[in-house]
């Protein structure tokens, strides 16, 4: 491709060392621990995300329509793209493997129990799992439920318990004492 | 969709196997996931590189 001069090797560069430097699940967990502590902002999340989050400075160009689901003691969420690996790019940054697999695709949406016990996780058996199957033009992120014991947190401090896989929904924020492994 | 790409149910595909301390991309050696993972993200994104 390179000697066709289909691509240009230094523009790919730049795109990967973007994506290995600048765009990855940070920006979804400042998003989060914004939305622990301003509730006004975590209305405006869960109404309309994309427009939510540009005020915080970050567009949503992958996919043009963004949406936060909360998670609550009742209801757990989860997001899958059944049909190939879509995914919150901007939010999120590079997709991990498992996400692409076949086992995650086909098993998310008849079995997330189980799913979720490959993760080691488990959930009440009182909580119902909601699983979000993303198209091309609709990506998800999940807004986990706030850690006890962080009362009076800053942004900055809470975003460092926010990990990717509490914003897929197939992990737990980090515990407060979990905060330097 | 109703093809092999519509996987969601459909049986068989095992355990699931999340990777600890994922790189950003895969192929730390040869660098295959830089240049295939750059080359597949190309498309529209431009801007990300600027």
């Amino acid at each position: 491709l390179t000697e066709k001069g289909y691509v240009d090797p230094a523009a790919l560069d730049r795109i990967v060392e973007a994506y290995e430097t600048r765009i990855g699940p940070h920006i979804g967990a400042r998003v989060v621990a914004k939305a622990w502590t301003d509730l006004a902002f975590k209305k405006a999340l869960l109404e309309d995300a994309n427009k939510a989050i540009a005020v915080l400075g970050i567009s949503n160009r992958v996919g043009n329509h963004l949406v936060a689901i909360e998670n609550t003691p009742a209801t757990h969420n989860m997001v899958v793209c059944t049909l190939c690996s879509c995914y919150p790019w901007d939010v999120l940054g590079l997709l991990p493997i498992w996400y692409k697999s076949a086992p995650y695709r086909s098993r998310t949406v008849k079995d997330p129990r189980s799913v979720l016990a490959d993760f080691g996780m488990t959930l009440p058996a009182s909580t119902n799992i909601r699983v979000w199957d993303s198209t091309a033009e609709t990506r998800f992120m999940v807004l986990p439920m706030r850690p006890e014991g962080t009362d009076g947190w800053d942004d900055e401090k809470l975003a460092a318990l926010v990990t990717r896989d509490s914003m897929i929904g197939t992990g737990f924020p980090k515990r407060p004492g979990e905060l330097n492994q | 969709m109703n093809g092999i790409h519509d996987m969601g149910g459909t049986d068989g595909f095992g355990k699931v196997e999340p990777e600890a301390n994922e790189p950003t991309f895969h192929g730390a050696g040869c660098g295959w996931g830089r240049v295939g993972g750059g080359q597949g993200l190309a498309p529209g994104r431009g801007a990300e590189s600027r």
